[in-house]
């Protein structure tokens, strides 16, 4: 798909929860030209999880690596960013490897993000960015760094 | 040779000998090119790309002779680049009648000699401990930055994000530092923004595609939101840039490659999802520290 044949995209990070798909359904009646843009979400390949279970709700989407968030963005595709968390604490939200790149990119774009409850992962193939799909490579998987979970201060979250 | 990538295409007579960068790092082989149509498979295949285009073009147009049509037909496949510029300057030199591979011979050596000039120019302006941020591929040109730091007295650590989906930073930069005994680290392209945060890096350096005059540069997909976020953790973003035109940045096509070529690596699955792949993104000046030209000139 070409980004000119694109005008709107839900921004989705974390693991989507069923009670989202069914709010996304509605939206997606009234809303005739809006897809829901799935990242990668590395190293865990989350977005292929999602896509899934968005596929089996028959609602549309698009699919794209986490470096083309930016781009996206600064193109003004990008209206909302739906952040599913894995746990709010008094500093901000808390949610999976990449949380803070995908929502600073949002509020530096003055994008609203929406916080929802997170959906339940299921065990990923890959731990970091040593392997993709469970493929090796590098020789040394002790240079990759480690994937955490991510704290975004609730002043981005604004 | 530090890194066979410094030098990932070289001419043996009538034969383009072009380092396959798609088989990095499980394999090291080169692929035989002689004619347009090889060379321009090789380049949409993406065999080769960064400076290994640059080579490539100039060897084609020895052995092709028709300078225009080789820049016409890259340009076609690769249209963010700018090709034209590299036909501008051998059309210069062919018209004084010299042997055409000569002139390349001579103008591939000028252009090594200032990658490393500019190398130089660039470490200068780096911290004594210099955790750098990087994307994509330089094509051996981090090597010559760690090598001016260290003759500087100063030492330095990468920070490569692997460059999702064809994996450049993890296949290319990570396998040349690593093997060259340099430290260096590799992340998820979306781990930039918590290793700046947590204050694991303080610069960041990139290539361009393409430039302008005004400063706007046109890089591998993922650097444009490298510059914003470091602007916002007030961390240095550094361009290397080579003959900046006059031209309006957002005019230049950027390349959108195919859908499939999004889950590279990926085991195919019953079907993929509708997937988008802008293969660049541009940065406006604003979000850029400095620039390094590859003519030695330093901008500000």
């Amino acid at each position: 798909m070409k980004l000119e044949e694109i005008k709107s995209l839900i921004l989705i990070w974390g693991m989507i929860s069923k009670e989202a798909i069914e709010q996304l359904k509605v939206e997606f009646l009234y809303h005739k030209g809006l897809y829901i843009l799935v990242p990668e979400m590395r190293p865990y390949l989350l977005g292929l999880a999602v896509s899934k279970n968005l596929k089996n709700s028959r609602i549309r989407h698009i699919y794209a690596t986490d470096n083309m968030l930016g781009y996206l963005f600064y193109k003004n595709k990008i209206k909302k960013t739906l952040f599913f968390y894995k746990e709010i604490t008094p500093s901000g939200a808390v949610g999976i490897c990449g949380s803070l790149y995908a929502c600073l990119l949002s509020s530096l774009h003055n994008v609203p993000i929406k916080l929802l409850k997170g959906g339940i992962e299921s065990n990923p193939l890959d731990k970091d960015a040593s392997t993709i799909n469970g493929n090796l490579f590098i020789n040394d998987p002790g240079l990759a760094i480690e994937a955490k979970d991510e704290l975004v201060p609730w002043e981005i979250l604004k | 040779m530090l890194s066979p990538l410094c030098f990932p295409v070289r001419l043996e007579e009538d034969n383009i000998f072009v380092l396959d960068e798609t088989r990095l790092p499980f394999e090291e082989r080169y692929i035989k090119v002689n004619t347009l149509k090889g060379a321009l498979r090789v380049l949409g295949e993406m065999k080769t790309r960064a400076f290994g285009q640059v080579l490539l073009f100039f060897y084609t147009c020895v052995l092709h002779k028709d300078i225009d049509e080789v820049a016409s037909t890259f340009k076609e496949t690769r249209p963010t680049f700018d090709f034209d510029r590299l036909a501008e300057t051998l059309k210069k030199y062919a018209r004084e009648k010299e042997d055409l591979r000569e002139v390349v011979n001579r103008i591939v050596k000028e252009f090594e000699k200032n990658r490393i000039k500019r190398a130089k120019k660039l470490a200068g302006l780096l911290p004594a401990q210099a955790n750098v941020l990087t994307i994509c591929n330089l094509n051996g040109e981090l090597i010559y930055i760690y090598q001016a730091l260290k003759e500087m007295g100063k030492s330095a650590c990468f920070f490569v994000c692997e460059t999702r989906p064809y994996l450049q930073g993890t296949r290319l930069t990570l396998w040349e530092l690593n093997r060259a005994n340099i430290p260096v680290r590799i992340l998820c392209d979306n781990q930039a923004a918590i290793l700046m945060k947590e204050g694991a890096v303080n610069c960041v350096i990139v290539g361009s595609d393409r430039s302008n005059k005004r400063g706007d540069i046109i890089n591998k997909i993922g650097t444009y939101s490298l510059a914003i976020l470091a602007k916002y953790f007030h961390i240095p973003f550094y361009a290397l840039i080579q003959f900046p035109k006059d031209i309006e940045i957002e005019e230049i096509n950027i390349e959108q490659r195919q859908e499939r070529e999004v889950f590279m690596w990926i085991e195919k699955r019953d079907s993929w999802p509708r997937a988008i792949y802008p293969a660049f993104d541009i940065t406006p000046k604003g979000f850029i520290s400095d620039w390094i030209d590859i003519s030695g000139k330093f901008e500000e």
